[in-house]
């Protein structure tokens, strides 16, 4: 499945500068803001990056861009195609249209049919296979051998990692305009792509930032890698945040997370439980009136919990994605 | 007199406080539309609707000694939180009259801000008679909720940053009541695009504006019941109304059940959450009310503060009904 011939890019703060020409083309910067009640309510200054007002609902479009116009410089094979329940097909849907690159998504039987529309409209040919992720994988390690396809991980490729940290160097950027530095930034992590994004451009232009990623209590398998210092798996993972419900660490993430080659990974991983996960979703709504995702709560979850350590701090924290589907709103608000 | 320069110089003075909020265009909205559809996201604005940018101009314009005895408004509603933010950035005391049955949930968001609530009877009382009152009492302004230049200029600030993002627009619509929001954009829109057609969008239910449109004078109607409960005003403004008789093409009407399906719409395919008043300019277009079609539209999004708990009854009635 593996078998691009292109070498893999590095990811690196060049790259991630290279990639905002190639995002900005697209999209617009999204808002970094703070708002009163929700400071009074931590006790610290609170800046949320709000990837929820992102294009597609959710930050992965930043590297699917940066991705599709790679591949459409050199193409090397004759479309792409990867497996996804959530938001990292619709970027890659999104973008493949925009560079004219035929995409193909395997989604599970059962998947989400507002998901699935989104991913029709950008003109991605759909294909359902299989009861669950494992087996879509499955029909695509198939299809992407008899039909030429690039497959996408949706972490183990830099350009998606290097496309997410333009988010990180935007937050940077907004507090230096205010005359503020970051003390602790709080990031999800579901496979990584995103904070890996984070570690890249803090570590260089803000290396004294504290760095939190978050995961869920009932998925934490990239905590329990971290912890162990290698690649844990867990057999299931049990939260509704989907964009955080991972079982299997990517590689090229978990480096970047733990650090290696000499730089420094994050400071701390934080497991927040879902009823925790759903506080911040409320609490967000009630103090800035955003609807976010469970995924996109989850670095608020985190910071209530770290509350005392924070206190009189600035705090990033980022809210990767807004993509709550009716029926959670309904679980979560009633 | 509301000008262009007003607006400019609204914009000048929200800079850094206010959201600059997103323009959104979804595939699957404009397939269903057939049109090109640019949405002006101010659910995602500061408070969760438009009204911040005019309260807080309005603040802003104001003469320090008269800014700082502090503002008085009435509203239950977007106006009130809206009010008491502009009145806690600029450190000043407010007063927001709220009738006594208004929802528990409002009366804690705008006390949150740091104003003070005060209630009136709405049987027996008349909240302007009451608002009045204590401005005199303390030396307050009132902050009214369109009916004023400053409080237009600031809504159009939202149609400012939208047509810097999508300038060659066919169409405008905005969702209107007292028609503050719709006045401040059409004063932008003709301006900087002239051959732009703006709308105004009504629910049917209370189309007061649209009755005013056509007989050519303001006509009052009684508090109209429907589910958009933003779009309440009996009448448009005294200021407002001779601005859009000038310059906008026509009021449009959609039903409750048109709002209702275009804001699940938005939810369930754009992932972003609109209340039911907020979603009538879109709905106009969702549900064909003029021939949009092959053009280019922009539409406000005016506001997204939905009583969460309430938003499966909603829909809930939309199954019953269809």
């Amino acid at each position: 499945m593996e078998s691009s011939s292109n070498p893999q890019p590095e990811v690196s703060l060049e790259n991630i500068r290279a990639a905002r020409e190639v995002v900005y083309r697209e999209l617009k910067p999204t808002l970094t803001a703070e708002y009163p009640l929700l400071n009074a309510e931590i006790g610290a200054r609170v800046f949320l990056k709000h990837e929820n007002h992102q294009a597609t609902g959710a930050f992965k479009i930043r590297g699917g861009l940066n991705f599709m116009r790679h591949f459409a410089q050199t193409p090397t094979h004759d479309g792409v195609i990867t497996a996804t329940r959530g938001n990292h097909g619709q970027s890659v849907a999104m973008a493949a249209q925009i560079y004219s690159i035929p995409a193909t998504i395997v989604v599970p039987f059962g998947n989400n049919p507002e998901k699935n529309a989104a991913m029709l409209s950008y003109g991605a040919r759909l294909v359902e296979y299989g009861r669950d992720f494992d087996e879509a994988r499955e029909e695509v390690e198939r299809l992407s051998k008899a039909e030429n396809l690039r497959y996408i991980h949706s972490a183990n490729e830099p350009h998606l990692i290097n496309g997410a940290g333009t988010y990180a160097i935007e937050i940077i950027e907004a507090l230096r305009e205010r005359g503020e530095k970051a003390d602790a930034v709080f990031a999800p992590i579901g496979l990584g792509s995103g904070i890996c994004g984070v570690i890249t451009a803090f570590r260089a232009l803000s290396p004294e930032t504290k760095i939190f990623g978050v995961q869920a209590e009932g998925a934490p398998s990239v905590y329990l890698s971290w912890k162990e210092g290698r690649i844990v798996e867990t057999k299931d993972a049990h939260t509704f945040a989907d964009g955080v419900a991972t079982r299997v660490p990517a590689a090229l993430t978990f480096d970047i997370i733990r650090g290696s080659d000499g730089r420094n990974g994050v400071d701390e991983i934080v497991l927040v439980s879902d009823s925790e996960i759903i506080r911040a979703v409320r609490l967000l709504w009630r103090t800035t009136h955003n609807l976010v995702e469970g995924a996109g709560a989850a670095a608020t979850a985190a910071t209530i919990k770290f509350r005392e350590r924070l206190e009189g701090q600035n705090v990033v924290n980022v809210l990767s994605g807004a993509n709550l589907d009716t029926a959670s709103i309904t679980k979560i608000f009633n | 007199m509301l000008t262009f320069n007003d607006i400019l110089q609204a914009r000048e003075r929200l800079r850094g406080v206010a959201h600059r909020t997103p323009v959104l265009t979804s595939k699957q909205f404009n397939e269903h539309s057939a049109c090109e559809v640019f949405f002006k996201a101010e659910n995602l604005q500061r408070v969760g609707a438009f009204k911040f940018r005019g309260a807080y101009n309005k603040l802003a314009s104001l003469k320090p000694d008269e800014r700082r005895r502090g503002v008085l408004a009435y509203s239950s509603g977007n106006h009130a939180q809206a009010t008491a933010l502009a009145a806690k950035l600029f450190d000043i005391p407010a007063i927001i009259v709220m009738p006594q049955d208004a929802p528990q949930t409002k009366v804690e968001a705008t006390r949150a801000y740091g104003a003070e609530v005060i209630f009136y009877d709405r049987y027996s009382q008349s909240r302007e008679e009451t608002g009045e009152r204590i401005c005199r009492e303390r030396g307050m302004t009132l902050v009214p909720p369109f009916d004023d230049y400053a409080i237009m200029a600031g809504q159009g600030t939202a149609a400012l940053e939208l047509l810097e993002e999508a300038p060659e627009l066919d169409f405008l619509l905005v969702p209107s009541s007292g028609c503050g929001l719709l006045a401040g954009c059409a004063v932008v829109a003709k301006h900087l695009r002239p051959q732009i057609r703006v709308f105004g969008v009504e629910p049917e239910a209370g189309n007061d504006t649209w009755q005013s449109f056509r007989k050519g004078e303001r006509v009052e109607i009684p508090v109209p019941k429907t589910i958009a409960d933003g779009l309440q005003v009996t009448a448009p403004g005294k200021l407002t109304f001779p601005i859009i008789r000038e310059l906008i093409e026509d009021i449009l009407l959609v039903s409750d059940q048109e709002m209702i399906t275009t804001m699940r719409f938005i939810l369930e395919r754009m992932k972003i959450l609109v209340e039911p008043s907020g979603a009538a300019g879109a709905a106009a277009v969702f549900h064909r009310k003029f021939d949009f079609a092959g053009k280019r539209a922009g539409v406000l999004l005016s506001g997204g503060n939905v009583d969460l708990s309430k938003l499966a009854s909603y829909f809930d009635t939309l199954h019953s009904a269809a």
